[in-house]
């Protein structure tokens, strides 16, 4: 298997269990640092599952895994998120009833420190980071292009405005690596180009690792450097777009569960 | 813009005018009411801001954080017992209640809220409930607490020399701490742990992902509550000098309650209207007296029948 | 009374207490079991049984006596007009909010209880009422402990009303409904079950239990009061909790379990009875920390 040179994630041996299921079977995964990375595999192969236990909300029963060569697996979800880790949700899990702005406000909490009390006694650090907090909203509003629907609430807007919100949100948690759940899912095609152009501004521009879930084979050749594909919770293949299209194993998965042969 | 994304109001200085005008004016009206009011009216409304006080502080743990806390009462008892209990049993004076009340309510609130903390929210009800009782019960019980008569005989407290004794001074104490609980209130709504408390609210999961510490920031929102209560407790001891623990069951925590959500809101001015209607109400409607609870039930009933979309608009889970 | 003794009485105690427990328990957890509510008003349902027991029994005395004569067709009545009190109270006051935020329909919740209560409290004036019945203190001695025959009918009623709802909920197609609606709603509708007449005789069946449990909880303590709900919907929840919430056996369980925890509870040296409550609900908070989903519940693994 190759190894990244620089990697900024790197998961091995990763197994999850649901009862008597095993979700994921000692998986490994690295993804380098300052590049777009994809997990692919049929539905049911287990890669949100990966998403969940990189963000800790599930608890892997084995294996390790490591952002910028520290363990983060078995911490709080809140820790990794400070720690430079951030995800979009397959299904968006806005703050409906939030405006646009709040829901981005929502990923600044965790690089801003005020507290209760400076709020009730009105300290300058309180009034600087509310200052500083409502700018970075209305900055990461502009980056994926919906500026003007800050004071919008969230539930109102349309779904591909909403997806652009939830991106906003995870960028401003500052991450040094960024998860997409599908990130395509119910777009069209113009907004799919967008999305391929804000993927690349985001390595590009930000220097933040991006990391994809996809079923969208267009967008996973254009965009990615490495493709890693998982079939029944387990890496079957792995390596550049060409590698990966012609892999056997990768279209037998797809093409003929019953008769794959991992 | 300003922190919700709302275009700002620079361009409408008479409107805030007026606003800044009304509010002066009003407050103007209501400090100076122990000049013209008997003792009864000063009564009746020193309790009606003491009730802000004490919703404003229980809106934060329900309004704000979403968490039905049942057994508010018992943060008030804390604050009620250590006053007492510092000038009673231990000789001090009165204003070392207040440090220790706030250090004893923290404590408390960390206490109830641990293993609450992950609770749906019908056993959260039911289990801040049970601690309501038990502080009741815990003081009902103790000897050091005074056992079922309570604490007799609490001094008066002493500000360079002034005996605080009448009820114009308690008016205006209690006016006093309803301001301040008003202002405290307004600007942690509109702050970072306000915004928190929103997102913890609408999608636990989701803010949890986006970095927030949903354990702390609900864990805040208890201190803080039973900090207003505390605080609100030891001056109620003074001016009562007496407290006993019937005071503080779960009947004092559903007033408590009513006057947070007969407000009709969980925003401040709601929070305030339904305060003072759960204490002027019965004093104007006396003859149906041993009644008003019912009357109370009857109209919580259909205000959450009859409110539309609810009291809180987001979605829990 | 030496040690032995003591604690048969206590057991004695404590399988009687366990029973009334476990009557309301029931309820409580069947009906969150389908609609995933905590029904606050439901330990007052177990007062208002009392009321209307001791109504039905004041009326009969006259031609069928005050002993079991008369109190076994208070329980029946009792239980028919509570159960129908019970679905009214779905019906207004639940069933309009079935899509509303948790915290509106708990506080709803909230608001049938205070206006049981204070119906009560306007009837009765706050006073204790004595429920006086013509049973006797006849019985068997084991050693120095005394249980009567009135005591052994009321656990023994306790049991039947149990067993009759296990076999209720597992044999017949209502049962298998309640079950059902309980495990997911959705599905059932789209299977064509009514499931709001499913929830409404949820409620008719736990209201029901919790008013048989009031009535016989009159006639053992000798006196009833607007008040008896409150403790008692505390700790049915706390029995409903340790046996598992949603969990028919568990709530029979649970509130043995309770009953018996709580009398031999007071003879632990320092708790005695001031004390036993708060002894209870330690319990409760323990469990819901340690132990949430009670002793026969299974874990739910949430899927994000």
């Amino acid at each position: 298997m190759a190894v990244a040179i620089v990697a900024l994630l790197e998961i091995t041996g990763l197994s999850l269990r649901f009862g008597g299921i095993e979700v994921l079977r000692s998986l490994d995964l690295a993804v380098e640092k300052g590049t777009i990375a994809s997990v692919i595999g049929p539905n049911g192969a287990g890669k949100t599952s990966v998403f969940n236990c990189l963000t800790g909300f599930y608890r892997p029963s084995m294996g390790q895994i490591r952002l910028a060569g520290r363990r983060i697996d078995g911490l709080a979800p809140h820790r990794i998120t400070r720690l430079g880790l951030a995800r979009t949700f397959q299904n968006l899990r806005l703050f409906r009833e939030l405006s646009a702005a709040e829901n981005v406000m929502s990923g600044c909490h965790c690089r801003t420190r005020a507290g209760a009390l400076d709020a009730m006694l009105g300290t300058a650090r309180h009034r600087r980071e509310e200052k500083a907090i409502a700018e970075a909203a209305e900055r990461w509003l502009a980056f994926v292009g919906i500026r003007d629907a800050a004071g919008r609430v969230a539930r109102t807007l349309p779904y591909g405005h909403q997806r652009r919100v939830e991106w906003a949100r995870a960028l401003a948690t500052e991450p040094a690596l960024l998860l997409l759940d599908e990130p395509a899912a119910g777009l069209n095609a113009a907004e799919r180009a967008d999305l391929v152009a804000l993927i690349r501004r985001v390595r590009d521009d930000l220097g933040v690792t991006v990391l994809l879930i996809e079923h969208d084979m267009g967008l996973v050749m254009q965009v990615s450097k490495h493709i890693t594909v998982l079939d029944y919770g387990r890496t079957i293949a792995e390596g550049s777009p060409e590698r990966v299209q012609n892999d056997p194993h990768v279209i037998a998965a797809y093409l003929g569960r019953e008769e794959d042969a991992v | 813009m300003n922190a919700a994304g709302e275009a700002s109001t620079r361009g409408r200085p008479v409107r805030t005018l007026w606003r800044t005008a009304g509010a002066a004016a009003l407050l103007g009206v209501v400090a100076t009411v122990p000049f013209f009011a008997n003792d009864y009216y000063l009564e009746v409304l020193s309790e009606a801001w003491f009730y802000v006080l004490l919703c404003l502080g229980l809106n934060i743990v329900v309004g704000y954080a979403g968490l039905l806390d049942l057994g508010y009462a018992a943060f008030f008892a804390v604050g009620a017992y250590t006053a007492g209990l510092v000038t009673l049993r231990l000789g001090q004076s009165f204003w070392l209640s207040l440090p220790l009340a706030v250090a004893a309510a923290a404590l408390a609130g960390v206490i109830i809220g641990g293993p609450t903390l992950r609770l749906r929210s019908d056993y959260l009800a039911i289990v801040t409930l049970g601690f309501g009782e038990m502080v009741r019960i815990t003081v009902r019980n103790l000897a050091i607490t005074g056992g079922a008569s309570g604490l007799v005989g609490i001094s008066r407290p002493e500000l360079f020399g002034y005996r605080i004794t009448s009820i114009g001074d308690y008016y205006y104490i209690f006016l006093s701490l309803a301001l301040l609980a008003v202002v405290a209130s307004h600007r942690l709504e509109q702050s970072r742990i306000g915004r928190a408390w929103k997102y913890v609210r609408s999608d636990e999961d989701a803010a949890r992902a986006m970095g927030i510490n949903h354990a702390a920031v609900k864990l805040a929102a208890y201190v803080l509550g039973a900090i207003f209560a505390a605080i609100g407790g030891c001056f109620y001891a003074a001016k009562m000098t007496a407290i006993s623990p019937e005071t503080f069951s779960f009947n004092q925590s559903l007033l408590i309650l009513l006057g947070v959500v007969l407000g009709g809101r969980g925003k401040i001015p709601g929070v305030i209207l339904g305060a003072m209607a759960v204490v002027i109400l019965p004093e104007l409607f006396r003859d149906i007296g041993s009644m008003r609870m019912l009357v109370f039930a009857i109209s919580l009933l259909l205000i959450m029948l009859f409110r539309p979309a609810g009291i809180w608009p987001e979605r829990w889970r | 009374m030496p040690v032995y003794e003591a604690l048969l009485q206590q057991l004695a105690n404590g399988l009687i207490l366990g029973s009334f427990y476990a009557l309301v328990a029931l309820g409580y957890s069947m009906v969150y079991g389908v609609i995933k509510l905590l029904n606050f008003a439901h330990g007052d349902l177990y007062m208002v049984g009392a009321f209307s027991g001791f109504g039905v029994l004041s009326l009969v005395s006259g031609w069928l006596g005050a002993g079991w004569g008369g109190i076994v067709p208070a329980i029946f009545f009792s239980m028919l007009a509570v159960g129908v009190l019970g679905v009214v109270i779905d019906r207004v006051a639940y069933r309009p909010l079935r899509e509303a935020p948790k915290l509106s329909v708990l506080i709803t919740a909230l608001a049938v209880s205070m206006l049981l209560e204070n119906a009560a409290l306007a009837f009765t004036g706050g006073q204790y009422t004595a429920f006086t019945t013509t049973l006797g203190f006849s019985g068997v001695d084991i050693g120095l402990v005394h249980v009567t025959y009135t005591q052994m009918v009321l656990v023994g009623s306790s049991v039947v009303l149990m067993v009759v709802l296990e076999l209720f909920v597992s044999r017949t197609k209502y049962g298998k409904a309640m079950r059902a609606v309980a495990i997911d709603e959705d599905a059932c509708r789209l299977m064509g079950i009514d499931v709001n007449r499913t929830i409404a005789l949820t409620f008719f069946i736990g209201s029901a239990l919790a008013a048989a449990s009031g009535v016989l909880a009159g006639v053992y303590y000798g006196s009833i009061n607007f008040f008896m709900g409150f403790l008692i919907g505390l700790k049915a929840f706390t029995a409903a909790v340790i046996g598992g919430i949603g969990n028919i056996p568990g709530a029979m369980l649970g509130g043995l379990l309770l009953g018996l925890l709580e009398a031999f509870g007071t003879q632990i040296p320092g708790v005695g009875s001031e004390w036993k409550d708060v002894f209870v609900f330690a319990i409760l908070i323990l469990f819901l920390v340690f132990r949430p989903t009670g002793l026969l519940g299974r874990p739910e693994v949430e899927r994000m």
